[in-house]
């Protein structure tokens, strides 16, 4: 599909392209019998191109369910894949079920499956028996699941090549599959972790992994999407479940420490905003903890949640190797450095530079919950205390890429460099302007960053479709991280995608219409050249019907109130 | 006087993972109903502003989530409630079991004198239905609470549930008028929205 990389010309190459290339190049088991981890979490951090199986890959990287040696990979997965399985039998063995035999014997794929071989792997499993099986668990998930993950009737049933089987009985349709899959693995990860058991939230969590998986292009990824999405689940847990945990509330690691974090970053970034809010009483209690818990997954389109989940892990394995010297960890590759000499500048400088400062490594979530009040900042100083709870608590599709871009400014920042003031031209800029649109431009203040160079660019990301008056780099750019259209209802774009995603639509076909889900894995460039085109796009912007209302003055000729600028 | 409102009451809805408080929610705030809703993780919150004897009252109402990990969070938002709704789902037994720890709940950390609803949700499933209204109906005299059957998808009973609650915390205040609650928490500047405490909702 993609030319080899020796064939890979520096005139026609875009950077969609280039950085596809280079992933595809630096994930290639057969190029290395090790892989450049750092060279490939740096690139992680700023967005991985749907592409291919490459998320899929990276992820299982960033999420240590393989390692950077390849020649280990067949066996160690192997091996994973048969533990789960070991689980499946000593937790989900119960079978007297009509239901089932029939469902079994009718599935054509029953025979592949790994699941329908008793002896078919070792017993590393804590020897439990389905005598420990717990129906009030079950069903505890069973409820969750089906009636807050309706996405998953429209992921194609056999994706994961599981019958159903076992366990869970209620199946009436294919696409039941899927619902059982997710169950089965959130069972077993509480009974294997007693102390947590399943906990409301984390459901929305395993969702997007195994969303992700079950559409692996690569066939024995899919197959094996339910074992898989199991460990990168249980990874991402080992970082977070303590935000789950009743009895760590109020420990260094639990909720209300991570609510307090939020507190304190918007504090230091946003002083302004921050006393506003708690001048009215708005706590991050009231909006942030499912933000925290769920990692951001109830907020947002699935492309987007996708394109953030990147950066988070990515810097979640940075904040691991903190005190390594990850120079050391850089190998020649000549493949790889004429694959970013072939570009404009922008993977040079995503694999150069590591911009997250040492100090916020492991913390992107609050930076980008920052990030995401910051965006909000003008409607929030308007608000009284119910509207602005009720924007709080409400989706955030349109205002992802403001929040993302001003994640990455916080993160590079650390704890002692103060963020700058909004300029005043700013002001002067989106006064004139109503809705979202001011608030998309405004909130753009906090990513006055030198690299990408205006405060209005949020708009472009976010609302309009940028490609439109941009130039053709912009056009692939935008579609660079582009993913499968989001499955949740509540969106402009549900409508529009198709219902079923199975396969990521190509860049070419996917760049139209839906800049919204276009990524800042690679933005600067595009916002350097978007910024010739701000006042037109944020003109374009559809104003919400909830900021009409804080932007109502404005639209009567009497001017917003805006925060007086700090010098 | 206000010009937007004459009160503002705060309410909570309360009771099992599942039986539908968001649901009731949104058809009460927003007059929608989905079959997938989103489960509630932590605390939801919306508004709404109603005419009750004249008088235009504001219902801030919290939503809260109903699994026992969420109980020490949600507990804080007991205090500042003048009206808590416990809801169970006619057709699970359980959740009208607990209905009994919910009570404890309130007793535990609402203000004292708060007002109590029991609302049997999901009443359009008839055929599912578990619990007896005349039992439920029962055990709600004898604690003094009123008691509705609701169902969020028709639309049945669910205004009037939020109304009950509203008209009996309006004439518990109208009683108490000389209190320092009233005083403090039902007489609100203009332009002052409610403060909000930390941790609590008030």
């Amino acid at each position: 599909m993609l030319p080899a990389p020796a064939a890979v010309s520096p005139q026609v190459m875009s950077d969609f392209r280039a950085r596809v290339a280079l992933f595809e190049h630096l994930l290639d088991p057969k190029s290395h019998s090790v892989l450049d981890f750092e060279r490939i979490r740096r690139l992680c951090y700023h967005g991985i191109p749907e592409s291919g199986n490459i998320r899929q890959l990276s992820w299982k990287l960033l999420l240590n369910f393989i390692p950077s040696d390849t020649s280990s990979w067949k066996s160690i997965v192997a091996t994973k894949r048969s533990i789960y399985h070991g689980f499946v039998r000593d937790f989900c063995d119960v079978r007297p079920t009509v239901e089932y035999d029939t469902a079994s014997a009718e599935d054509p794929l029953a025979n592949s499956d790994p699941l329908s071989s008793p002896s078919s792997s070792d017993s590393m499993s804590p020897g439990a028996r389905v005598t420990d099986f717990d129906p009030a668990l079950l069903d505890a998930i069973d409820k969750d699941v089906r009636r807050t993950l309706p996405s998953l009737q429209v992921l194609e049933a056999p994706n994961t090549g599981l019958p159903p089987r076992r366990l869970f009985l209620r199946c009436t349709s294919s696409y039941d599959q899927n619902f059982h899959a997710v169950e089965r693995l959130l069972y077993i990860f509480a009974k294997l972790n007693p102390g947590i058991q399943y906990v409301q939230g984390m459901s929305f969590v395993v969702f997007p992994v195994f969303y992700l998986l079950a559409n692996d292009n690569d066939l024995d990824g899919k197959l094996n999407a339910e074992a898989d999405a199991f460990f990168l689940f249980h990874e991402i847990l080992s970082e977070y479940r303590d935000l789950f945990i009743e009895s760590m509330d109020t420990d260094a690691t639990g909720i209300n420490s991570a609510l307090a974090s939020l507190r304190d970053r918007v504090t230091h970034l946003d002083p302004d905003l921050a006393h506003d809010m708690e001048s009215k009483g708005i706590t991050p209690a009231f909006f942030a903890f499912r933000w925290l818990t769920c990692l951001c997954a109830q907020e947002f389109d699935l492309p987007d949640l996708l394109r953030l989940w990147d950066s988070v892990f990515a810097d979640r394995q940075a904040a691991r190797n903190r005190g390594a010297n990850e120079a050391e960890t850089a190998c020649p590759d000549p493949v790889a450095d004429a694959l970013v000499a072939a570009t404009s500048g922008n993977l040079a400088r995503d694999l150069n530079e590591d911009i997250v400062h040492v100090d916020r490594r492991g913390l992107f979530v609050t930076d980008f919950l920052a990030g995401l009040l910051t965006a909000r900042r003008v409607a929030l100083l308007a608000m009284p205390f119910d509207e602005a709870l009720q924007l709080l608590q409400r989706r955030h599709s349109d205002v992802f890429d403001a929040a993302l871009r001003a994640a990455y400014r916080f993160a590079a920042v650390g704890d002692n460099v103060p963020v700058s003031p909004p300029p005043h031209h700013a002001h002067g800029v989106v006064a004139a302007y109503s809705g979202a649109a001011i608030e998309a431009a405004v909130a753009g203040w906090t990513a006055v960053w030198k690299r990408v160079g205006s405060v209005a660019t949020s708009a472009a990301g976010s609302e309009v479709d940028g490609d439109e008056h941009g130039g053709e780099n912009d056009h692939v750019r935008d579609s660079t991280m582009r993913a499968p259209p989001p499955l949740r209802g509540h969106t402009r774009s549900q409508s529009e995608s198709p219902p079923v995603a199975t396969v990521p639509p190509t860049p070419t076909t996917t760049a139209r219409g839906h800049g919204r889900h276009s990524s800042l894995g690679s933005m600067s460039g595009m916002m350097w050249n978007r910024l010739k085109n701000v006042r037109s796009s944020i003109t374009t912007i559809p104003a919400s019907p909830t900021l009409d209302a804080v932007a109502g003055p404005a639209g009567a000729g009497g001017g917003v109130s805006l925060p007086a600028p700090e010098v | 006087m206000n010009p937007e409102y004459d009160y503002l009451f705060k309410l909570l809805l309360i009771g099992d993972s599942g039986v539908g408080k968001s649901c009731l929610l949104l058809r009460f705030a927003d007059d929608t109903y989905t079959e997938s809703y989103i489960s509630t993780i932590g605390v939801d919150f919306k508004i709404r502003t109603i005419e009750l004897e004249g008088k235009t009252v504001k219902l801030q109402i919290w939503d809260t989530a109903g699994q026992e990990r969420f109980r020490t969070i949600t507990s804080s938002y007991y205090r500042g409630a003048h009206g808590i709704i416990v809801v169970y789902d006619v057709t699970d037994a359980d959740t009208f079991k607990n209905v009994k720890n919910w009570l404890q709940e309130i007793d535990r950390y609402a203000v004292e004198g708060v007002n109590k609803l029991l609302v049997g949700n999901k009443s359009d499933l008839v055929g599912k239905k578990v619990v007896d209204y005349n039992e439920a109906k029962a055990f709600a005299d004898s604690l003094g609470i009123s008691f509705l059957e609701t169902s969020a998808k028709s639309a049945t009973n669910v205004e009037q549930a939020f109304l009950t609650m509203a008209k009996q915390i309006k004439d518990r205040m109208g009683n108490n008028n000389a209190t320092q609650q009233t005083k403090s928490t039902v007489n609100i500047k203009p332009g002052q929205p409610v403060q909000q405490s930390g941790g609590g909702c008030c």
